[in-house]
């Protein structure tokens, strides 16, 4: 087991080192962040010079890149390039956010989905099940920009026309108030309430048929054959060995989670990774969007590593030597 | 009649058959045969599938209105997409001939949906083309050399994998004021990775197959191998990865014609109309409506199709 995290934590390293390379080579493709500067008649030139010398960005390009990579590896992910404070402080002070909106969704869906994932194939074709399938089908296809703002239009403005409570539909808490619970609550009801609904059709997707699939097995026939009830059948053997693969599920879908969040932090203006990324991009703040890319491609790769070892704990059978 | 054995690979080349060499021709005859037999009866079990003849009917219906939308601007609505009628913003459907409504600069709505869609299905299905063959040419290479290539390659198909598309998209689509081509491209550029795995996967079990050996023993040469034996097992495994990732990439559109990554106004999508009815939530509410349901019918439909093509292509799928 120690042997095989090592061996995953080595090939992390090459990983981590294409993901540096490839997001420097596509941001510097982008051009320089001071062209805006360039074209604006009042700057003077030696005043871009002395800007472009002063942020490094007059040497060559591998040089740049060698020094981001050994700053990185030193945790120092540079300075944002428009407000001079450092990445890592810009993104810490937002990642709680993403963190919050993203696992609270997952877990929610999940809670959801499972239930009814099983239900449906324990009672397959049942009338619920068919209820169940059309509901996964139709949250599955429904686009997460729309969803966010029908449910702004309708918990937000159309129940404050009717004179009903009405959810906030921006930031995490109400700048007017003191921003406690219950207030940090409320705001997260429609963010999460757009993320949970595609997450719970896909959830369904896959619980009902790895079920269904574990159900037809020969060990849950023993099961049933030595006269167990049908309750211990499903909840002792069957359900436990059809969770199995939902772990590596799990960390495969990382990165849907995070662009899905992405978008309705985007929307609700909540503030999160995926709101500053977009920021970050329109600022060219190049620092900044090389730092959060990073942050994102980090998680998904730990994400990854944490489920694959789960998985070898949770199922004896794996052997990961 | 869809029996277990309703398989292409069985069809082309069945294990339990007697080599007898003196019969080469005439079994590939029957394989070619048996190939055609297996088209017609997938396209049976799919004409079976109601829902998913429904959804086909829809997804056509969609195309064509699509397709229409320059007929549509000239005989059914009489306004052009990028006409503005200050005067007549934000009407509601119906009002003053507008049958969908105006938008906040008094552009008609219905117009603009039917060539915002041409953007949206324009860029899904020109990026699905692109993400296939680069994807395709990848994932067929890594999977049919091995060795260097094929580490080399998914190595860095796990480097896109692991930074979410969305991000690296919206940072490639910054860059530019792209035109719907140049979108497609750009977003094919950096979602090859999943179907280059996909069929990797299935270029490295096809490889190793006895037909594949027996091309290879008649002196066939690697391309022919790739184009003639390889790539016919591979093709009911892109049809229907083809029909799932339109629907999603009709997603990614929205979404960035949404943040403003997209095609530019005046030239309408349906990503970037959401965008521009967001700010009249309060005014209107089909103006926000309308182009969103257009998304979901659209992806809806073309899911529907792309799991009844799963379904009939791949019997053993049935549960």
């Amino acid at each position: 087991m120690l042997r095989y995290i090592v061996r995953r934590l080595l090939q992390m390293i090459p990983l981590l080192f294409g993901i540096t390379l490839l997001t420097f080579i596509i941001i510097n493709a982008a051009g320089s962040p001071l062209a805006e500067l360039e074209f604006n008649p009042r700057v003077r030139p030696e005043d871009i010079a002395r800007v472009r010398a002063n942020l490094g960005l007059d040497e060559p390009l591998h040089v740049r890149y060698f020094v981001w990579v050994r700053n990185v590896l030193q945790g120092d992910l540079g300075y944002s390039l428009i407000n001079f404070r450092p990445v890592s402080d810009r993104i810490l002070e937002v990642m709680p956010n993403t963190l919050l909106l993203s696992g609270l969704s997952l877990l929610i869906s999940l809670t959801i989905a499972v239930p009814l994932g099983i239900y449906a194939a324990v009672h397959r074709n049942s009338f619920l099940d068919r209820v169940i399938n059309v509901v996964a089908v139709g949250g599955y296809a429904v686009p997460t920009v729309w969803l966010s703002l029908m449910l702004i239009l309708l918990f937000a403005v159309k129940f404050d026309e009717w004179g009903l409570y009405s959810f906030p539909v921006g930031g995490v808490r109400d700048l007017r108030g003191d921003g406690g619970l219950s207030d940090r609550a409320r705001h997260l009801v429609l963010p999460i309430t757009a993320l949970v609904i595609p997450q719970v059709a896909v959830w369904l997707f896959y619980i009902r048929s790895n079920m269904l699939e574990v159900i037809r097995q020969d060990f849950v026939r023993t099961a049933s054959a030595k006269g167990l009830s049908g309750r211990a059948v499903l909840y002792r053997h069957a359900f436990r060995n059809a969770m199995i693969p939902l772990i590596t599920l799990l960390g495969l879908s990382l990165p849907d989670l995070f662009a899905g969040a992405l978008i309705v932090e985007n929307v609700f203006a909540y503030p999160g990774m995926g709101r500053l990324t977009i920021q970050a991009i329109g600022d060219k703040d190049h620092t900044l969007v090389m730092g959060l890319t990073l942050v994102f491609a980090f998680l998904v790769i730990l994400g990854n590593l944490l489920a694959d070892l789960f998985y070898a704990v949770v199922d004896p059978r794996i052997r990961l030597d | 009649m869809a029996g277990e054995g309703v398989t292409i690979k069985g069809a082309i080349a069945d294990p339990a058959a007697p080599a007898a060499p003196d019969r080469d021709w005439s079994e590939l005859h029957a394989a070619a045969k048996a190939t055609r037999g297996y088209w017609s009866r997938a396209g049976r079990r799919f004409l079976r599938n109601r829902v998913a003849v429904a959804a086909l009917i829809c997804a056509l219906l969609i195309v064509i209105f699509v397709l229409a939308a320059p007929l549509i601007s000239r005989h059914v609505t009489g306004f052009t997409y990028y006409e503005n009628h200050l005067a007549q913003k934000l009407m509601a459907p119906g009002e003053d001939g507008y049958i969908l409504g105006s938008d906040g600069n008094g552009r008609d709505v219905l117009t603009r949906l039917a060539y915002g869609g041409r953007v949206s299905l324009l860029v899904a299905s020109l990026a699905a083309m692109a993400i296939l063959v680069i994807g395709g040419t990848i994932g067929a290479s890594a999977g049919f050399f091995g060795g260097v290539v094929d580490t080399f390659l998914m190595r860095l198909a796990d480097v896109l994998l692991s930074i979410p598309t969305l991000v690296l998209l919206i940072l490639v689509s910054s860059f530019y004021q792209p035109s719907p081509v140049a979108l497609a491209f750009i977003i094919a550029s950096v979602s090859w990775a999943g179907v280059s795995r996909l069929i990797r996967g299935e270029v490295m079990s096809l490889k190793n197959r006895d037909f594949v050996d027996a091309a290879r023993v008649l002196g066939a040469s690697n391309s022919r191998i790739i184009v003639k034996h390889i790539f016919p097992n591979v093709v009911p495994l892109i049809v229907v990865w083809a029909s799932l990732v339109v629907p999603a990439l009709i997603l990614v559109e929205a979404t960035l014609s949404y943040l403003g990554l997209g095609v530019r106004p005046p030239q309408p999508s349906w990503g970037n109309m959401l965008q521009d009815a967001k700010q009249f939530l309060r005014q209107s509410w089909t103006l926000v409506f309308i182009p969103g349901f257009m998304i979901y019918l659209a992806v809806l439909s073309i899911n529907l199709v792309g799991s009844g093509l799963r379904d009939a292509l791949d019997p053993r799928l049935n549960q």
